[in-house]
């Protein structure tokens, strides 16, 4: 079973990030670091740190929501040569529930997810959506593995909120 | 025969689903820990793993919740005689029963989503602390001693919430170099680890209601929390010493020190 686990102070840091309005972009989008641990049936991703996609590193694209350039993938890659993490794309969906990716999500993601295991071969990598009051997310085991959508989301806060987000 | 919860529907709406999902880790199933196992089988807690290296003794029988005296003789774990009991009140739970130590199981309790630390040393409680802060998990500690003074003696004893990136035991001062460093096996003064059943009642109790607020929307909602018992006047309180580390940030543990250290995916 793959499990996310994350901290909700966290995870508000990534959503207050998310929520705020872009001139070019109607969605935000950053990178959630994690680490990561064996499980008996699976990987226990760790959420550790969040860094958004600078202003800047947005591209003006009417066709999705939000498009980044490859200097935001660029700071990503560094980061996690630097401190051996995994990463992991964030966007948010403004609604409530658990998030279910697109056609343009699921698409998007192969695009560029792989390649985050040209500089980081040991850590798994991915994307999450954040709702408004949940979190889904999908990783990659290995540069050329299918995703799996993550089982279980644990959500460290007061109370702690675990959610069954197999989608 | 399903369980009726419907006493302790105050404790909010998404109690039931969030008790019949979190899995909660227990290490050290002595006179308190057996406590705190029972409590959470009568709360409706589903899912369990709990560690202890020993056999029921005759000198547990004073405070072992659960065991019976044929125990003994038949040489039992303890952690049978918690599997035992949690059963016996959820046949459904799914319990994880290990008779070792709860470091070799580590990969275990990895999945867990609160720990209770019952364990008699400093040194291990530090290790657990340790191992639930790399793993993003709340640790619930408690601990009772027995200290002689020329007066008599007098029981005390501790429960204390460690959270995430809040301050630790080494922040509230439980845990110090000094400590770890002329910890000896004995504990206390009057004889050999003493131990006896109410105050260890009263601690996992305590316990048990940081960790029912923990998972609920039900009660306060501090991330650090630390509760001091006297044992002689039979009270408990908040401990003074919370107040100079509450705001604190803990410098004891950093946040790249998630996960795994060796973690590496399977490479092709």
């Amino acid at each position: 079973m793959n499990t996310l686990r994350i901290a909700a102070s966290l995870l508000e840091q990534v959503r207050q990030n998310l929520s705020l309005p872009h001139p070019v972009a109607y969605e935000r989008m950053g990178f959630v670091h994690c680490r990561a641990a064996r499980l008996r049936d699976g990987i226990l991703v760790l959420a550790e740190t969040y860094e958004p996609v600078a202003d800047e590193n947005y591209v003006a694209d009417t066709e999705v929501g939000g498009r980044m350039n490859g200097a935001a993938i660029r700071i990503a890659m560094q980061r996690s040569l630097t401190t051996g993490t995994g990463i992991f794309h964030v966007h948010m969906h403004d609604w409530t529930g658990i998030p279910v990716p697109s056609a343009t999500d699921r698409r998007e993601a192969r695009k560029f997810v792989p390649d985050f295991f040209n500089v980081q071969p040991k850590m798994p990598h991915g994307f999450l959506i954040v709702s408004q009051d949940a979190l889904a997310g999908w990783l990659w085991g290995g540069k050329s593995t299918e995703p799996a959508a993550f089982d279980r989301v644990e959500i460290g806060g007061r109370p702690i909120r675990i959610l069954d987000v197999r989608v | 025969m399903s369980r009726d919860y419907s006493c302790q529907s105050f404790l909010g709406e998404p109690a039931g689903s969030t008790f019949a999902t979190i899995k909660v880790g227990i290490a050290g199933l002595g006179g308190g820990g057996s406590h705190i196992a029972q409590q959470l089988a009568h709360v409706g807690i589903q899912s369990y793993v709990v560690a202890d290296p020993d056999r029921v003794e005759n000198s547990n029988l004073n405070r072992l919740i659960g065991a019976r005296a044929d125990d003994v003789g038949h040489q039992r774990s303890k952690a049978e005689v918690i599997l035992r009991t949690i059963v016996g009140l959820n046949p459904t739970a799914s319990v994880e029963a290990i008779w070792g130590p709860w470091q070799d199981s580590h990969v275990s309790f990895r999945q867990c989503n609160v720990i209770f630390g019952c364990l008699d040393s400093y040194g291990e409680r530090e290790q657990l602390e340790r191992f639930c802060r790399r793993f993003l998990i709340p640790y619930i500690d408690i601990g009772m001693d027995v200290h002689k003074y020329d007066d008599g003696y007098r029981i005390v004893g501790q429960v204390i919430q460690s959270f995430p990136n809040c301050p630790c035991l080494w922040c509230t001062g439980l845990i110090n170099n000094h400590k770890l460093t002329h910890e000896v096996g004995r504990y206390g003064d009057a004889g050999a680890r003493p131990q006896v059943v109410w105050p260890n009642g009263m601690l996992a109790s305590a316990a048990v209601g940081l960790f029912v607020q923990l998972v609920t929307t039900w009660g306060p909602k501090d991330e650090t929390r630390y509760l001091e018992y006297n044992g002689n006047d039979l009270v408990m309180g908040v401990s003074p010493l919370l107040e100079h580390v509450r705001s604190e940030t803990c410098g004891h543990y950093a946040s790249s020190q998630l996960g795994d250290p060796f973690f590496s995916l399977p490479q092709p």
